[in-house]
C-alpha cells in the first residue's frame, strides 16, 4: 500500500516522498489514503459490532439468563447497531468513495481535499464518544455502561437512562458532521471534477449510485441531527418536545427519526447497487443490461424513499388513511428495485461467465439481498405487520437486507478493487473459502429468525420461551460461523495491503474491465489524472452509451 | 499514456466551482436541520 509509482507531479503543498508517517496519515489530503483510512476504520469496526453480536447470539443459544444482566444484553443490541450502521458499513462506502470515484470520473482527488481529511477524522472521536461509556464499564467497572433503550432511542425510554445518552447524542452529532462533509465531498466531486467529455450518463454507475446517496444524506442526515438535539434539550434543558406530560409528542419522535432512518436504509444500500453493477458486467464480460434504466430505478428508489418512513411505525396508532398510504408507497418500492434484479439477471443471462470470489459475493447478494427484500415486502402489508411488529422476522429481514446485502457488496467490492489498490492479487482459493463459509453460515444464522418471529418472539429480549429454544440454537452456531469466517477475510486483507503477499496485479486486474481507473497502474500513483485524461467512449464500463 | 506526466497545476480551474456547490450543499443541510426544529416547535 506504501508503494508509490514514480512521477513527477507533486500537490503544490506536500511532496509525498517526504512524508512522515504522521503527515501522510494524519494530514492527509490525497483521496486514496483517505480511502484507505475509512476501509480499515470500517474492517475494525465490523469486529467490534461483531463481537457484540457474539455476546447476543451466546446468550441466546439457549434460553434462561446465562452470561450477562438483562441491562447488559440491551447495552449490546443498541450499540451492535450503531457500531455497524455509523461505523462499518457508512465509512465503508464513504471510503470506497474515496478510492474509486475520482480514478472513475477522471479526477485528480476529491474536490475538497482538506475537508475530505475532516471527515475521516471525526469519526474516531465519534467512536470514542459512543462506546467510552460501555468500554468504562466493561473494563473498569465505573458507571453504568451504554445507552440500552435502542439504537432507535425513543423517547420516553432512551431517556429514562443515564446521563450517557449525552455521548450517544454527541457522538451521532459527529458521526452527522462527517457524513455530511463526505456527502458534500461526492457531490462536488462528481458534479464539477469529471474529466471532459465524462458526462454524467457515461459515469460508471457506482458514481451514479454514490451521487444519488450524498443527496439522500445531505437531505436527511439534519433530520436525525435534530431529533437528538431535541432529545438533548428534552433530557438536560427542560424542554418537552417528546414529554407527553408537559404537551408534547413522543409519537412525533418517531416520525422524525424514521424520516431519516427509512433513507438511511437506502443510504447503505444503493452505494451496494452500484458495486454489483460495475462487478457483474465484469465477470459476466457483457456491458450492463439498461444502464440508464439502472440510474432512473435509483433515483426512483431515492424519491420514494422519503415518503414510506412510517411502515416502522404501522402499529403506533395512525389513521387508517396513513396505513394505507403507506403500505401502498412501500410496496411500490418494489419496482425500481425489480427493475435492478431483472436487470443484473439480463446481464448475466447467456454471458460467459467466470466466478472469481467478486463475482461470488456480487451474484450472492443478488439472490441474498432479494430474499431480504421480499420479507420487507411481507412486512409492508399494515395487518400483517401488526403480527411481525417488533418480532425476530424483522431482525431477519433487515439482516439479509443490510449482512448479504451491504456487507457482502463491500465483501465483494474489497476482493473486486484490492487488487487495483495494493497491485497485489489476494489469494482466491481463500477468498473463495471465505465466500462459501459466509453465505451457508449467514443463512444458518438468519434464516430460522423468520421462524421465530412468525411464531411470536419479540426481538431485543435476553431470554425468551423455551418453545423457541431449538432455532435459536441454531441461529447462534449460524452467529459464531459467520464470526470466524471473517477472520478469513481480515487475513486476506492484511495479506495484500500491509504484507505485499500475492501475484502481481496487471493494470486492469480483471479480464474484462472497463472505465478509466483500469487504465492506471495497481497500485495507483499517488496523485492519478493530474491531467484530465482523454475519454474514448468504447473503454467506458457500461459499453455503447448512445442507447 | 502515462496519465502522471504532466506539468504541475497549483491551482485546478475547477475549484472555485466546487466550493460554490460545497457551500450551497452544505447551507441546504442547515436549512433542513433548522427547519425540523422550527416544525417541532410550532408543534408543542
Ligand atoms: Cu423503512
Amino acid at each position: 500500500m506504501a508503494e508509490h509509482a514514480t512521477h513527477d507531479t507533486h500537490d503544490d503543498h506536500h511532496d509525498d516522498h517526504q512524508q512522515s508517517f504522521f503527515q501522510r496519515w494524519f494530514c492527509s489530503t490525497n483521496h486514496k489514503d483517505i480511502g484507505t483510512l475509512y476501509l480499515l476504520f470500517s474492517l475494525l469496526m465490523f469486529f467490534v459490532g461483531g463481537f457484540m453480536a457474539l455476546v447476543i447470539r451466546a446468550e441466546l443459544f439457549v434460553p434462561g439468563l446465562q452470561l450477562v444482566h438483562p441491562e447488559f444484553f440491551n447495552q449490546m443490541t443498541t450499540m451492535h447497531a450503531l457500531v455497524m450502521i455509523f461505523g462499518a458499513v457508512m465509512p465503508a462506502f464513504v471510503g470506497l468513495a474515496n478510492w474509486m470515484i475520482p480514478m472513475m470520473i477522471g479526477a485528480p482527488d476529491m474536490a475538497l481535499p482538506r475537508m475530505n481529511n475532516w471527515s475521516f477524522w471525526i469519526l474516531p472521536f465519534a467512536f470514542t464518544m459512543l462506546l467510552l461509556p460501555l468500554a468504562q464499564y466493561v473494563f473498569f467497572g465505573v458507571g453504568a455502561g451504554g445507552p440500552a433503550g435502542g439504537w432507535t432511542l425513543y423517547p420516553p425510554l432512551s431517556l429514562q437512562g443515564g446521563n450517557n445518552v449525552a455521548f450517544t447524542i454527541f457522538a451521532i452529532h459527529m458521526m452527522g458532521i462527517s457524513s455530511i462533509m463526505g456527502a458534500i465531498n461526492v457531490i462536488a466531486t462528481i458534479l464539477n471534477m469529471r474529466a471532459p467529455g465524462m458526462d454524467l450518463l457515461k459515469m460508471p454507475i457506482f458514481c451514479w449510485t454514490w451521487l444519488i446517496t450524498a443527496f439522500l444524506l445531505i437531505a436527511v442526515m439534519p433530520v436525525l441531527a435534530g431529533a437528538v438535539t431535541m432529545l438533548l434539550t428534552d433530557k438536560f434543558f427542560l424542554t418537552n418536545f417528546f414529554n407527553a406530560a408537559g404537551g408534547g409528542d413522543p409519537v412525533m419522535y418517531q416520525h422524525i427519526f424514521w424520516f431519516f432512518g427509512h433513507p438511511e436504509v437506502y443510504i447503505m444500500i444503493l452505494p451496494a447497487f452500484g458495486i454489483v453493477s460495475e462487478i457483474i458486467p465484469t465477470f459476466a464480460r457483457k456491458p450492463l443490461f439498461g444502464y440508464k434504466a439502472m440510474v432512473y430505478a435509483t433515483a426512483s428508489i431515492a424519491f420514494l424513499s422519503f415518503i414510506v418512513w412510517a411502515h416502522h411505525m404501522f402499529t403506533v396508532g395512525m389513521p387508517l388513511g396513513g396505513e394505507l398510504f403507506f403500505m401502498y408507497a412501500t410496496m411500490l418500492i418494489a419496482v425500481p428495485t425489480g427493475v435492478k434484479v431483472f436487470n443484473w439477471a439480463s446481464t448475466m443471462w447467456k454471458s460467459s461467465m467466470t466466478f472469481e470470489t467478486p463475482m461470488l459475493f456480487a451474484i450472492g447478494f443478488v439472490i441474498l439481498f432479494t430474499i431480504g427484500g421480499l420479507s420487507g415486502l411481507m412486512l409492508s402489508i399494515v395487518p400483517a405487520d401488526f403480527q411481525y411488529h417488533d418480532t425476530y422476522f424483522v431482525v431477519a429481514h433487515f439482516h439479509y437486507v443490510l449482512v448479504t446485502g451491504s456487507i457482502f457488496a463491500i465483501m465483494a467490492a474489497t476482493y473486486y478493487w484490492l487488487p487495483k489498490w495494493t497491485g497485489v492479487m489476494y489469494n482466491e482459493a481463500l477468498g473463495k473459502w471465505h465466500f462459501w463459509l459466509s453465505t451457508v453460515f449467514v443463512n444458518v444464522l438468519f434464516f430460522p429468525q423468520h421462524f421465530l418471529g412468525l411464531a411470536g418472539m419479540p426481538r431485543r429480549i435476553p431470554d425468551y420461551n423455551v418453545a423457541f429454544a431449538d432455532f435459536n440454537m441454531i441461529s447462534s452456531i449460524g452467529a459464531f460461523g459467520f464470526g470466524l469466517s471473517q477472520l478469513i477475510f481480515a487475513w486476506i486483507v492484511i495479506q495484500c495491503a500491509f504484507m505485499g503477499k500475492g501475484a502481481k496485479a496487471s493494470n486492469h486486474v480483471w479480464e474484462a474491465t472497463k472505465g478509466l481507473e483500469w487504465t492506471l497502474a495497481s497500485p495507483p500513483p499517488h496523485h492519478s489524472f493530474t491531467t484530465p485524461p482523454v475519454i474514448d467512449d468504447k473503454d467506458l464500463a457500461h459499453g455503447d452509451v448512445t442507447h | 499514456m502515462s496519465p502522471t506526466k504532466s506539468k504541475p497545476k497549483v491551482t485546478d480551474p475547477r475549484r472555485p466551482a466546487a466550493v460554490r456547490t460545497a457551500i450551497l450543499v452544505g447551507l441546504v443541510a442547515f436549512g433542513i436541520y433548522a427547519a425540523f426544529f422550527v416544525r417541532a416547535i410550532l408543534n408543542s
